[in-house]
């Protein structure tokens, strides 16, 4: 893959990249915080008041955020796992809601790999404000929607020869 | 008590890493939230292990833990983190890392790791009372090693 093809015109991911991912995705989301998730649909996602947001950009072949929205009670869920705390500071939520963005883009970037793109991640933030366009993704799960929106895109290949 | 350091910018991974070293044994004497400061603690505390993240703010533990081994051979290095790339993993091994684990990980097998990390340092670093003198061949039994063997 082209990794300096910066005068190329970005392409929106594939379908089949976006399914190699959100099937990692969904299994991460079970072995990270026992959440069961069911894609739901396709669609422009709002954060709202009880989610936290957060985005990690990719760099390389493949380039743009991957923007999480998490129900407070997932990201608290994380939490209570990793601290073996069954009752965890509310406040500590926001840390919940960052590493499991970082787990499950770190996890799901092995879907990207897989398909030839060679690219690296960056540090969570928490996002604020309206969610950038893209292909959003909505998953039920018991403790609300999991919202992602996959705002990446590739660089062609150069043709070889 | 062998000693460690932390180094993840998630509080609460470093809050879990430590009960986990605990658990393993080990008394941690610092942490960082950043690959920036991994070298300078190294110095002070020369730790009997570190355990790194790979996507932190500043240096990334990957280039961190080439450069920490790459000055210092005889530093243990467990990578705790969330990236599974082969690129990644290639780059950490390359640069003599033993140890990765990927999160989420069960505390269980972290601390399986840690204690079998630190039980191969132990065995590679000669005790000092059987430590090879310089006109024994180089391989050959010390004392202590032949009353072991039975010689």
């Amino acid at each position: 893959m082209a990794a300096d093809s910066s005068s190329e015109l970005p392409v929106m991911l594939g379908a089949d990249v976006v399914d190699g991912f959100l099937k990692v995705v969904l299994r991460y989301l079970r072995t990270t915080v026992g959440v069961d998730a069911v894609i739901a649909s396709l669609g422009a996602p709002t954060a709202e008041s009880q989610t936290i947001a957060v985005a990690l950009d990719f760099s390389g072949d493949v380039r743009g955020p991957v923007t999480w929205v998490f129900p407070r009670p997932i990201a608290l869920e994380l939490v209570r796992r990793l601290m073996s705390d069954p009752d965890p500071d509310p406040d500590s939520a926001t840390d919940g809601a960052t590493e499991l963005a970082n787990i499950l883009t770190g996890r799901a970037s092995e879907a990207l790999e897989d398909r030839g793109f060679h690219c690296a991640i960056g540090v969570p933030r928490v996002h604020v404000g309206e969610l950038p366009s893209g292909v959003a993704v909505r998953m039920d799960t018991a403790n609300g929607p999991i919202d992602v929106v996959l705002s990446m895109s590739t660089v062609p290949a150069v043709p070889l020869g | 008590m062998p000693s460690a350091i932390i180094v993840d910018d998630s509080p609460i991974m470093r809050a879990q890493l430590r009960k986990q070293l605990a658990t393993a044994g080990f008394s941690v004497v610092a942490e960082a939230g950043n690959g920036d400061e991994v070298m300078a603690l190294y110095e002070l505390h020369r730790p009997d292990l570190v355990t790194l993240d790979i996507l932190m703010p500043g240096r990334d533990g990957a280039s961190v833990a080439a450069e920490l081994l790459a000055r210092y051979p005889g530093a243990n290095v467990v990578m705790c983190t969330s990236v599974s790339t082969r690129e990644k993993i290639e780059i950490c091994r390359k640069a003599g890392v033993k140890y990765y684990l990927l999160k989420p990980f069960r505390a269980e097998a972290a601390v399986a790791v840690f204690r079998r990390a630190l039980a191969k340092r132990t065995c590679m670093l000669p005790r000092f009372d059987e430590a090879p003198r310089f006109d024994e061949p180089p391989g050959a039994p010390t004392a202590s090693q032949g009353d072991r063997y039975g010689r």
